[in-house]
């Protein structure tokens, strides 16, 4: 079957799943990784000199079982600093908050609409921002034909 | 493990997009048919052939033996797996290795290639404490539900948006009032025909009149059938720019578009916003709860889950000066809408009076006209409250206005100073409604105010001196010299149209001015961080 992909089509909707594109962060010339310490928590910024930056591990997808390749520091942040107190706190902005969803669920796809009943903000506002030209920490939609 | 009767749960419903052959599916039906479908039903079409593409599908991969692949299996190389949650694609597995991460315990991942894709992907293998291992979760069908109405029911809404989108790119297929059908067709409708039906609505005064009135006097062969004679009246109407399809979602309505009011035809100056930038991922939960709260029709909200009964809202200046009401999303729901008619005529209702006159909803550029002298006879100032509800009638629609007492009030009011440029003070004015405090905007010299604004010197400033400007005017009018966003987004509106993402963006970013807490900011030195 031929797919002839559109703009109208591929366009973003609240269903619409966003992830943090990591190639963004290298074509930005950016390492993600030193940009994910101010996201730890305390005694991990303290420790942070035990954690071998060019360590990987496996992040198995929640959805599929997919593996994905992280670095030491990310999987210190899903394993332990994302599930403190304060990691999600009302003051964030808006795509802090996101930026910190996506982190801590291991960067699974998320959509406007799931991040609405998290964030309690309106699924169009949350839309709205992620789609807009500007691309806010790598945070882009994944728009993959069938 | 019983993987054909789940089929349906495997597609990606969620990133549904339309394919060739789903457009073929919609056109041998249209065929078959000979009458005009809507969306839905072809949407059905579409959902039911794929489901059983899919259960064909799932049929030949156990017939291949592929196995389901499970994160608890293990598997030798040379295995070859289907993965359900990958739309059911297949692969054989051509590696593994021990994974690593201490928080899963020890597990195996396997490389596995993907015939069709020509690619290799990692997956888990050996790994006990997976969501994958327990049967699919998604929900079934209810009792007595087929699996497209399952899938309708979850993802109708996306799969029919898809669906338009595309068929509104194909030229072989027209649409007209929610129904679709092959332009090829369509009776012929020539000029003679048009010109009878312009003639018709000219002497009804322009409209709104329905089709079969037109068809009776627009004589089509006979041999017709009387649907599809509409259907192909319907749309020569619509190509021919003399006439405009003015009728609510499900009704089909003529009127002549050149005898339509002008701020039918235009949006009124007052209601063009600027051009501005929304920075939303730097607004805090308070600002983001005002915005929601100030309903704008230019903020990115959604209508709420249940339609209100009725709606009472502060009138914004550019719509008190336009006699317009906005079309934002709360008040959305309680007009009238349609499937694409831009325009669409219907009936307003004075609450206290009862009596009728026309309004109409202009859908593209999100406003509602036809009050401006409801407006006048009941003293309705800019943030008056102005209570909207449906009416008895199907497509009426009540207005009142909050409280009708008239009173003299001390209220903000808007002045033209010495150099022309637009600026507030306040004055005791007179005032028909219960109103706003921080949206209310009293006018003294009408005139003089409309010729300041459309002089337009002010007007052309960047929003960010308009908002500096409109600061420090407002600030003037209270002691503690503090100004609430709500109050900065009204004044702001008297200078221009702009929505309050745009306004609070620019009062962000400004850094003369502090926020003192309360959605309050004040210039110069301040006393917190916004909250």
């Amino acid at each position: 079957m031929s797919e002839v992909p559109s703009a109208v089509l591929l366009r973003p909707t609240v269903e619409t799943k966003f992830h943090i594109d990591y190639e963004w962060w290298r074509r930005a010339d950016r390492d993600v990784e030193v940009f994910l310490r101010d996201y730890l928590c305390d005694e991990h910024k303290q420790a942070l000199a035990t954690i071998a930056g060019d360590l990987l591990y496996d992040h198995v997808d929640a959805e599929t079982g997919e593996v994905r390749r992280i670095g030491g520091i990310q999987q210190v942040l899903m394993s332990h600093c994302a599930r403190q107190p304060g990691y999600l706190a009302p003051h964030n902005s808006l795509v802090d908050s996101v930026f910190r969803i996506l982190l801590a669920n291991g960067n699974t796809p998320i959509s406007s609409n799931e991040l609405s009943q998290r964030l309690g903000r309106p699924a169009m506002t949350i839309l709205r921002t992620l789609s807009a030209p500007r691309v806010y920490k790598g945070i882009r939609p994944i728009l993959e034909t069938e | 493990m019983p993987l054909a009767p789940e089929s349906f749960r495997a597609i990606a419903w969620n990133r549904f997009q339309v394919q060739d052959d789903d457009l073929e599916v919609v056109t041998n039906l249209l065929l078959e048919r000979e009458v005009p479908l809507t969306t839905a039903e072809m949407a059905r079409a579409i959902v039911e052939r794929r489901l059983a593409l899919q259960a064909e599908s799932v049929a030949r991969s156990w017939r291949a033996q592929a196995e389901p692949y499970l994160p608890r299996g293990t598997y030798p190389v040379g295995t070859l797996l289907s993965f359900p949650a990958l739309d059911g694609a297949s692969g054989v597995v051509v590696g593994a290795r021990p994974g690593s991460n201490p928080d899963l315990g020890p597990f195996s991942v396997i490389q596995v290639r993907f015939d069709d894709r020509h690619e290799t992907r990692e997956f888990a293998a050996d790994l006990a404490d997976h969501k994958l291992n327990a049967l699919p979760a998604d929900p079934a069908p209810s009792d007595g539900e087929d699996g497209a109405s399952a899938v309708l029911r979850s993802h109708g809404k996306r799969i029919e948006e898809a669906l338009e989108a595309r068929l509104n790119e194909t030229r072989d297929i027209v649409r007209i009032a929610g129904r679709w059908f092959p332009a090829s067709l369509l009776a012929e409708i020539h000029q003679g025909h048009l010109n009878l039906a312009e003639a018709v609505l000219d002497v009804n005064g322009g409209g709104p009149l329905p089709t079969r009135e037109l068809l009776a006097h627009v004589q089509l062969p006979e041999n017709f059938d009387p649907a599809l004679a509409q259907f192909s009246l319907d749309y020569a109407l619509q190509q021919d720019e003399r006439f405009d399809e003015v009728g609510p979602a499900g009704e089909v309505l003529w009127y002549l578009r050149r005898l339509e009011p002008p701020e039918v035809l235009a949006t009124p100056p007052r209601l063009e916003p600027i051009p501005a930038e929304e920075d939303h991922g730097a607004f805090t939960s308070e600002l983001l709860a005002l915005e929601a709260q100030l309903d704008d029709e230019l903020s990115p909200l959604e209508p709420p889950a249940e339609p209100p009964a009725e709606v009472v809202l502060p009138l914004l200046f550019p719509h008190w000066r336009s006699g317009t009401l906005p079309l934002s999303s709360r008040l959305r729901p309680l007009f009238p809408t349609a499937y694409e008619a831009p325009r669409i005529r219907f009936i307003l209702v004075d609450g206290h009076s009862g009596e009728k006159f026309p309004g109409w909803v202009v859908r593209g550029p999100r406003y509602v006209c036809g009050l401006a002298e409801w407006y006048r006879r009941h003293e309705v100032p800019a943030g008056g409250l102005v209570r909207v509800r449906r009416g008895q009638a199907p497509g009426e629609v009540i207005v009142e206005v909050a409280e009708r007492r008239r009173r003299n009030e001390w209220i903000r009011t808007a002045v033209v100073r010495p150099d022309g440029a637009i600026g507030f003070a306040m004055s005791k004015q007179p005032v028909g409604t219960s109103y706003e405090e921080r949206m209310i905007v009293g006018v003294t010299d009408l005139p003089a105010l409309d010729a300041a604004w459309t002089r337009a010197s002010q007007r052309r400033e960047p929003l960010a001196h308009l908002v500096q400007a409109a600061f420090r005017e407002n600030a003037k009018l209270n002691p503690q010299s503090a100004v609430h966003a709500e109050s900065l987004y009204s004044a702001v509106n008297v200078l221009v149209r702009a929505s309050p993402g745009a306004i609070f963006t620019e009062l962000l970013r400004n850094p003369s001015l502090q926020y003192v807490g309360d959605l309050y900011w004040r210039r110069g030195e301040a006393a917190t961080e916004p909250a």
